[in-house]
């Protein structure tokens, strides 16, 4: 099995995204820099719908593993993207370290 | 409900509620404190969960409070009734589940300083050479029980030996109000705990308002809901029960949604479309008197819940926790609808734990002795006036 569905192949290059934990990917959003966050999300956004589409034949809970990576580096796209989209800097906010909110899934 | 943007609405709704300053004395009083551990919480109904985290016989979960010292065990049984225990063997007072933690019972609770256990339904079932004991009833040995009751799935024990009040007695209109609701048809599908220091009444209060919505989360979710003159959020209703109360508000016609937002809504094409039927307005915040909430939000393909509980740890240390409670997505568009859903709201919440610690930092000053409260505070007010009364009962 390759690591991503073939349609989506290209995105290969942006894997270190794909985690399965929402405190993963805070993590990584939080250890990245402005720049490689607008790389991940200009790459990810413009095929979040193929992506979804694509996604869709499965159930949430129960897709192999191709699919199961590439959904997760959707759920990074979605963590990253208020930071993107809506607050831009993350030295605006006035929050709580993410370490400080435990998550539970 | 519509939004009427017309000034000191609802202290003309409600006459009788005064609109006199709020002592800053209870959150930063140590005596206070002490106090509120007895007459606050071991004495009325406190939330603690919902049957749906422990669907199954033998399905358990362990919550501390610390406030009461306790540690409670909640329990459902082989003839599927929830019960809650002081989680304590009976025999030497051993910590019978040492953390809190969910989990199923293997059959039997095994207290792990000398093997005494327990059914499911707290009842004493072996005893390791129970012949040198004397006159040992095994009856009398069980796991000691707390009282509990379940309302719309929600589990709530209260620590009194004997509740001045029943359960549905304390709910009061709240328990009318959200009766049939539908709170079955969601489950919980993230927690948050973020540990404060703050009092737990200052997180409470920060929530129990939108006034400062424009301009704390200007950066966030500052336009998200109906503002008068485009500035001030206005509630839409606001119900005071006995203990508790209700705003609500609606969403903003003209806010305009961010572009992953926009995408994920269009695809979200969910069929089962699950709606609660009671909710008064798009967002609904009832305060469940003493320490919690809950919050029933009109989503795009299904509406959703959440809680919070804030638990305190001593009188400038709390707990807050926050439950989300959605349907179960039918597929991966809508479940990542409800992603971004959580993740926004996750941020702004982030954003209210900081201010919580600032709130507190002000108040512990003593820089004022009181605090002045608008009409769209008219909510935390009640609380306020409730806990007064309450502590004065003493």
């Amino acid at each position: 099995m390759a690591v991503l569905p073939e349609p989506f192949l290209d995105l290969e290059k942006y894997l270190e995204w794909s985690l399965p934990t929402e405190r993963e990917r805070i993590a990584k959003r939080v250890g990245s820099s402005l720049d490689e966050i607008h790389e991940f999300y200009d790459a990810m956004w413009g095929r979040l719908e193929e992506i979804i589409v694509y996604l869709n034949q499965y159930h949430y809970a129960e897709m192999p593993e191709d699919a199961q990576r590439l959904c997760n580096m959707a759920l990074s796209l979605v963590e990253v993207c208020n930071l993107v989209e809506m607050y831009k800097n993350p030295a605006r906010l006035n929050m709580v370290e993410a370490e400080r909110f435990d998550t539970y899934q | 409900m519509q939004t009427r943007m017309i000034d000191k609405q609802w202290s003309e709704k409600y006459p009788d509620a005064d609109t006199g300053l709020v002592s800053t004395e209870p959150y930063i009083n140590p005596e206070h404190f002490e106090r509120e551990r007895e007459l606050i919480f071991r004495r009325h109904w406190l939330m603690m969960g919902r049957v749906g985290e422990i669907p199954e016989a033998g399905d358990y979960f362990v919550r501390d409070l610390a406030v009461c010292n306790v540690s409670v065990l909640i329990v459902r049984g082989e003839d599927d009734e929830v019960r809650a225990f002081h989680n304590v063997c009976p025999h030497r007072g051993n910590a019978l589940i040492m953390k809190e933690q969910h989990g199923r019972c293997p059959g039997r609770f095994g207290c792990n300083f000398h093997g005494w256990a327990f059914s499911p339904e707290g009842k004493l079932a072996f005893v390791p050479d129970e012949d040198n004991f004397f006159d040992l009833d095994k009856d009398q040995y069980g796991l000691t029980p707390i009282n509990c009751d379940i309302w719309e799935g929600f589990i709530f024990i209260n620590l009194s030996p004997e509740p001045a009040e029943t359960l549905r007695e304390f709910l009061g209109g709240l328990g009318t109000q959200l009766d049939g609701a539908g709170f079955e048809k969601m489950q919980l599908l993230k927690t948050y705990k973020v540990e404060e220091a703050a009092n737990w009444k200052t997180g409470l209060d920060a929530q129990n308002e939108l006034y400062h919505l424009p301009v704390q989360h200007r950066f966030t979710i500052g336009d998200a809901f109906v503002l008068k003159d485009d500035r001030f959020c206005r509630f839409s209703n606001v119900n005071l029960y006995n203990y508790h109360s209700v705003w609500s508000c609606e969403y903003n016609p003209n806010h305009k949604p961010l572009p992953t937002d926009a995408l994920l809504n269009s695809l979200d094409s969910a069929v089962n479309d699950v709606r609660m039927s009671q909710r008064i307005s798009n967002f609904d915040w009832y305060l469940l008197f003493p320490n919690s909430a809950i919050l029933l939000f009109e989503g795009v393909s299904g509406d959703f819940f959440m809680t919070y509980n804030f638990w305190p740890l001593g009188v400038d240390r709390s707990i807050w926790e926050m439950r989300y409670h959605f349907p179960e997505a039918e597929n991966v568009a809508q479940r990542l609808n409800q992603e971004w859903t959580i993740l926004r709201l996750r941020d702004t919440l982030m954003e209210d734990a900081f201010q919580h610690e600032q709130i507190q930092r002000g108040l512990a000053s003593r820089a004022r002795s009181h605090m002045i409260m608008q009409d769209e505070e008219l909510p935390i007010r009640h609380f306020h006036r409730v806990l007064e009364h309450e502590m004065a009962r003493a």
